[in-house]
């Protein structure tokens, strides 16, 4: 039950803005199993975004693997890591995580509506989904209509609707109130316990962090500390 | 204000490109209207010089009723006005056929010029006749001989050179007062060199002396004194030493006074007519081409509206784009007052860019469109570029305003922009009622609606909205003024108790059931015959306005279907979502955006419509009126039958002839009745008809010429042509009757047979010289006399192209004019056959005519006939006028396709800008499972249906109003698929290509980083 569903190696990330050498990750190791809950702090700049960018395959690594269930996603191409993505990750960003112009259903039914679902079929899953997360009355609605833990709940439910493997979280609580904060850390648990799907959530809170199982420390771009919370 | 130029050249430096669109598009519209300028202006020079050059160096005419003016005046005139004038001499000037012998060409309407050659004070002032090697003419020589001088356009045209021999016809009048043409053989003394007065009637003359003249047409003396006409100079080179207008007008009426004085001339209606005739062309020209820059300039107005939509559409996303810089600003402490002046200063700076590009565009441009102006009406020649002060203070005021009333808008919105709401990011995409603004709009339109309904119930005599008021163009003018304010008033008033979505939607459906009620009915009512221009216009813009709001407040409905369509196919189901909702979610933008198009395509698929269907579909209408006439010969000299039948010569050429019908012509004199009495008489061409002609033995008509009737009693409720082909032909042939009953009329249009009583003419409509009271005065061999007019001709094939108005006389008064004698020898025969109108073997048939009149070894110049014969096949006629109608459709068309270069750029502009402001959606689509394709597709598909809903928009619209006028014409309609396809490809690729580009662009774009934009 605890084979490893994330290898990272030696990974390391450069940004090149015009010469000026910006070392972000500079050889991250690290495993994350199957069904596992992690959570990732550290300092602002060490590289949690970049580290996720690079997990989701909406970046390329400078050096290093990435290997998701025995895929080493640094080597697919545009469309399969795409494709990838769709399929096996779900995505929630630090910021605006929801394409303002679409009505809360289609935002969450979209990855369905790429995976080849119909229309009526991704909406009435959609509406399952923003039921359980209690969106059940926001269905039409247009975000900027949202409050931002309700917004955040839709980027959620965008996330998990295709039943993805991993599901990737840049501060999913980040502007929210300490208790809609924690109302969010139940779902993903809730999520965890149901889909036995893996949740890896960046967070600076440290309260946020301690729901989870296991809190990685990155400093620098390198992995500073493991703490493990709760074993299996 | 030092900040406001730091703000204004910051802006400049990031928004390149749209400013660069910005100035583009003002460019273009600046470019229409001095290319309109500068053509115009062109053609205006271009045809004075050539007309002008066509005079020689002469000023003034004068003649009198007879054709006859005596040799007294011209002495008068030499001895009164000597210190006035430069010279005066008297001519006459007969029009005929020239044959060459030698080389058996042919040319008719040659102007033979019969002149004094001895005349010092005259013609020798006016300059010499110099030949082609540059040697001086000694004219003398000519006196007394057989021999001419042509100039060297003509002997050109007919091959010849110096010792050859031409021959022609000149009438010789009889001391009876009879006039019969002899035939004469003249040598060609000399080519003179194409220069000063040689350039007389573009060169195609013949000179020749007046004493050999005398000799040949006058023999017994009678009119050795007299003169057709006296011509004044008062410059002996136009070129270096032109006159003025005004100065020229002013002195032709000071002869004419003084003439009535010495003549004694106490008549209420001189005989005597002074025409500065250089500076009267002149200024005609002058005012027809008014006309036309006018219309051009209507059009480039279309145009530019939508050009104006394009900036204003560019203008309002740097609003957009600057709201948090805007917000910052005003936070800072900037006043309402400086945020609109940063605006203002910055469109007036693009404005004045946009002047620049447009003057030299608008060179370009302009002398393209004189050179093909200059082909589709064949003029000929190579206009000459005329660039003026006027022309450069167009292109800087246009440019400006364009800019400066563009600008206004989104200066308004910067200024009252919340600051706080910008600077918390909020943006609100719900809909809302109309603003206040709207609501005292609204009661303005009622007011509005209120006033033109009295200026309406004024011209329509209290017929509001009831058929009798459509009958006239201004009561169609102000009814649909009218329902336009009132329903907008009534609509934006509604908008504040309803939604706004169904305010405007049911102003947009009135505006397009008004309109296209208008096109397919309304237009029918009207029974009044002028220039219906600014109706058209306003239905025009009804039906164009209409129908894009009606379209971008459905917007949405629209967007769902598309979705809905999309999503029938998997691999589109995911892009349908994005691009129909992107799309929706600017509304305005997107309205701007298709409707750019929608006005473009509106008014070129019209014309294109219009154009194939008037050369394709109208051939049954054009048989109908010319009577099912299918050739038309006219021969410059009547010719006997009993020692020629012409008639029997056209049937034994081809059995499948019919009928042959003949009758006379000659050249008469007209001019109105109305107040004008002053007016000089013009040329027109008399017809005489008598009923054998119209008739068969059993007293059927052979062939209807269908007239419009004019006579009160006969006038029906609605215009003639709108009625049912066999109603048309019973109106008409009534008309014909009373043509030929031998009775007179009153003024009123009432038999009678009073002294007061007027005999009846028919005119052909297109150039009418009646008046209001449908009469007119000809000159005759007794004075000038008043005719009735009982009807008007159209679309009768040779009116369609005589420069001159065709006037049809009875039979019974051609004793009073000239050129009548031997009445019985006719010049103009109507053949009808079996073929149909467009047949070939028509052609054929007309050629083999003129081969067996004009040519060298026929059977008439055997009999020592010399005719010059034009057969001309009525389908020619018609194809002659298509030509020209459907060149000015092309023309148009091309003209009004540089709107579609604004509706392209306006589509690459918008597309760029969504991509550029959604780029963090895009790295969102991106890391939800979007590909890159996927990333392209949406943006193109976006751009794709914006264009398109132009595009269907202006296909329907263009298609209803053509259909229309090809109901009104009773042609058949004919959609140009050609065209069509042509609009669909060019929207096609611009839509392709404007979301292509940027499409990739941002596609390319590692989604991490699209995901850091912040906007
Ligand atoms: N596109 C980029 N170009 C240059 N430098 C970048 C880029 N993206 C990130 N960086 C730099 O890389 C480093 C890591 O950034 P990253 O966004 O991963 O930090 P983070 O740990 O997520 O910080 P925070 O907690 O503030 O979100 C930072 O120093 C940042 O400035
Ligand atoms: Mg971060």
């Amino acid at each position: 039950m605890s084979e490893n569903l994330v290898i990272i190696k030696n990974l390391h990330k450069i940004y090149d803005p015009e010469g000026a050498n910006v070392h972000a990750l500079r050889g991250i190791n690290l495993t994350v199993k199957k069904g596992e809950m992690l959570a990732i702090m550290g300092p602002s700049g060490c590289g949690k975004t970049t580290l996720l960018n690079l997990l989701g395959g909406i970046d390329k690594p400078t050096k290093g693997t990435i290997i998701i269930d025995g895929v080493d996603i640094t080597r697919l191409n545009d469309d399969d890591v795409t494709n990838f993505r769709r399929d096996r990750i779900g995505y929630i960003f630090q910021l605006f995580n929801l394409l303002d112009f679409l009505p809360v259903v289609e935002n969450v039914a979209l990855p369905l509506l790429l995976q080849g679902y119909t229309i009526n079929s991704a909406y009435e899953e959609a509406k399952v989904v923003l039921r359980q997360m209690g969106l059940g009355d926001r269905v039409y609605h247009y975000p900027n209509q949202l409050s931002g833990g309700q917004a955040q709940r839709v980027a959620i439910a965008r996330a998990i609707i295709t039943n993805p493997a991993i599901i990737l979280g840049d501060e999913p609580t980040g502007d929210l109130d300490t208790k809609t904060s924690m109302d969010i850390m139940n779902l993903f648990r809730r999520i965890n316990i149901q889909n036995k799907q893996t949740l890896i959530i960046v967070t600076h809170s440290r309260a946020i962090a301690e729901q989870c199982d296991r809190i990685v420390h990155i400093e620098n771009g390198v992995v500073s500390k493991e703490e493990i919370i709760r074993g299996d | 204000m030092g900040y406001i130029i730091s703000f204004v050249t910051k802006s400049v430096r990031r928004r390149l490109p749209k400013y660069v669109s910005i100035i583009i598009a003002i460019g273009l519209g600046v470019t229409l209207f001095v290319s309109v300028d500068i053509a115009v202006n062109s053609l205006t020079e271009g045809i004075i010089t050539s007309s002008s050059q066509s005079l020689g160096e002469f000023d003034i005419s004068i003649s009198n009723n007879t054709g006859k003016i005596s040799n007294n005046v011209l002495n008068y005139i030499r001895e009164n006005f000597n210190d006035k004038i430069v010279a005066a001499t008297g001519r006459i000037t007969l029009s005929t056929t020239i044959f060459a012998n030698r080389t058996g060409q042919l040319e008719k309407d040659i102007d033979v010029i019969v002149f004094n050659t001895t005349d010092k004070d005259g013609e020798q002032k006016l300059g010499y006749l110099k030949n082609i090697d540059g040697r001086k003419i000694n004219t003398t020589e000519i006196r007394d001989k057989k021999y001419v001088l042509i100039p060297e356009p003509l002997a050109e045209k007919l091959e010849v050179k110096k010792g050859d021999i031409i021959e022609t016809n000149i009438p010789r009048e009889y001391k009876n007062g009879t006039t019969l043409f002899v035939h004469v053989v003249f040598t060609v003394y000399d080519i003179i060199s194409f220069e000063g007065k040689a350039t007389e009637s573009q060169g195609l003359t013949v000179w020749l002396s007046r004493s050999t003249y005398n000799a040949i047409a006058d023999p017994d003396g009678v009119y050795w004194n007299y003169f057709d006409t006296i011509w004044i100079s008062l410059s002996s080179n136009h070129n270096i030493n032109p006159v003025d207008n005004n100065y020229a007008k002013k002195l032709a009426q000071e002869i004419k006074n003084s003439l009535i004085n010495y003549l004694n001339d106490d008549s209420d209606d001189p005989s005597i007519t002074v025409m500065a005739i250089r500076a009267e062309i002149e200024e005609s020209i002058r005012e027809g081409l008014n006309s036309f820059k006018i219309f051009l300039n209507m059009m480039a107005t279309l145009i530019i509206i939508a050009g104006i939509l394009l900036i204003s559409n560019i203008q309002m996303i740097s609003v957009e784009d600057r709201e948090i810089q805007i917000g910052i600003l005003r936070s800072l402490g900037a006043k309402k007052g400086e945020i609109i002046r940063i605006f203002i200063l910055e469109s007036v700076f693009l404005g004045l860019f946009g002047s620049v590009l447009g003057f030299f565009g608008g060179l370009v441009l302009g002398k393209y469109l004189a050179l093909y102006i200059n082909n589709i009406f064949q003029i000929g020649g190579t206009p000459i570029i005329v660039i003026n002060k006027g022309t450069i203070i167009t292109s800087i005021v246009s440019g400006i305003l364009i800019a400066v009333a563009t600008g206004i808008y989104p200066a308004l919105k910067a200024r009252s922009i919340n600051i706080v709401e910008v600077l918390r990011g909020v943006k609100s995409y719900k809909e809302e009622k109309l603003s206040k603004k709207g609501f005292y709009f609204g009661w303005v339109s009622i007011l509005f609606s209120i006033f033109l309904y009295l200026k309406l119930s004024r011209v329509s005599d209290g017929f509001i909205l009831t058929k009798e008021g459509w009958r006239t163009i201004d009561a169609q003018f102000y009814s649909l003024l009218f329902l336009s304010a009132l329903m907008l008033g009534l609509g934006l008033i509604l908008s504040q108790f309803t939604s706004r979505n169904f305010a405007l939607n049911l102003i947009s459906l009135g505006y397009i059931s008004v309109s296209v009620w208008w096109f397919r009915n309304g237009i029918q009512l009207l029974n009044e015959s002028g220039n219906a221009d600014k109706i058209f216009y306003v239905a025009l813009l009804m039906l164009i306005s209409g129908t894009v709001v009606v379209v971008g407040v459905n917007l949405e409905i629209l967007g769902a279907f598309l979705r809905k369509t999309l999503a029938l196919f998997e691999k589109t189901r995911a892009i349908g979502v994005i691009s129909t909702r992107s799309m929706t979610s600017k509304k305005l933008r997107a309205v701007l955006t298709f409707s750019i198009f929608a006005i473009i395509l509106s008014i070129n698929v019209f014309a294109a419509t219009w154009g194939v269907s008037v050369e394709k579909g109208s051939v049954d209408l054009w048989a109908f009126y010319s009577g099912r006439v299918d050739i038309i010969v006219d021969l410059d000299v009547p010719v006997n039958p009993a020692i020629y039948n012409y008639s029997q010569m056209i049937y034994r050429l081809d059995p499948h002839v019919t009928d042959v019908a003949c009758t006379r012509h000659a050249t008469g004199y007209a001019k109105t009745t109305s107040e004008t009495l002053g007016t000089p008489f013009i040329p027109v061409d008399l017809y005489a008809w008598n009923s054998s002609i119209m008739k068969n033995q059993k007293g059927e008509y052979r062939f209807d010429i269908i007239t419009n009737p004019v006579l009160k009693k006969q006038t029906t409720e609605q215009a003639i042509d709108t009625l049912p082909e066999n109603e048309q032909l019973n109106i008409s042939r009534n008309i014909w009757d009373l043509f030929f009953s031998g009775q007179n009329f009153t003024v009123d249009g009432e038999i009678s047979n009073g002294t007061d009583a007027l005999p009846p003419v028919i005119l052909t409509g297109r150039r009418t010289i009646t008046d209001e009271n449908n009469t007119i005065i000809l000159m005759t061999k007794y004075g000038a006399m008043k005719f009735r007019v009982l009807a008007s001709v159209f679309n009768y094939g040779p009116s369609a192209f005589s420069f001159f108005p065709i006037i049809f006389i009875p039979e019974r008064y051609v004793t009073f004019f000239e050129g009548f004698d031997y009445i019985n020898y006719p010049n103009y025969y109507f053949i009808m056959t079996e073929y149909p109108l467009n047949d070939p073997a028509v052609r054929t048939l007309a050629q083999k005519i003129e081969k067996e009149s004009n040519s060298a070894d026929s059977d008439l110049r055997k009999l020592g006939y010399l005719v010059g014969a034009l057969a001309t096949p009525v389908w020619d006629y018609y194809q002659e006028f298509v030509k020209i109608y459907v060149g000015f459709l092309d023309f148009l068309q091309l003209f009004l396709s540089t709107g579609l270069l604004i509706g392209i750029i306006g589509l690459m502009v918008i597309s760029l800008r969504n991509v550029a402001e959604r780029k963090r959606e895009i790295g969102m689509q991106r890391a939800i499972g979007f590909n890159r394709k996927q990333v392209v597709l949406s943006a193109i598909f976006e751009i794709f249906t914006l264009g398109f809903i132009g595009l269907i928009i202006g296909i329907i619209n263009g298609l209803i109003m053509a259909n229309s006028f090809t109901k009104l014409s009773k042609i058949d309609f004919y959609i140009p698929w050609a065209r069509i396809w042509l609009y669909f490809a060019v929207t096609f690729f611009s839509a392709f290509f404007a979301g292509l580009i940027p499409g990739i662009k941002v596609a390319r774009i590692p989604p991490s980083e699209a995901l850091r934009y912040t906007g």
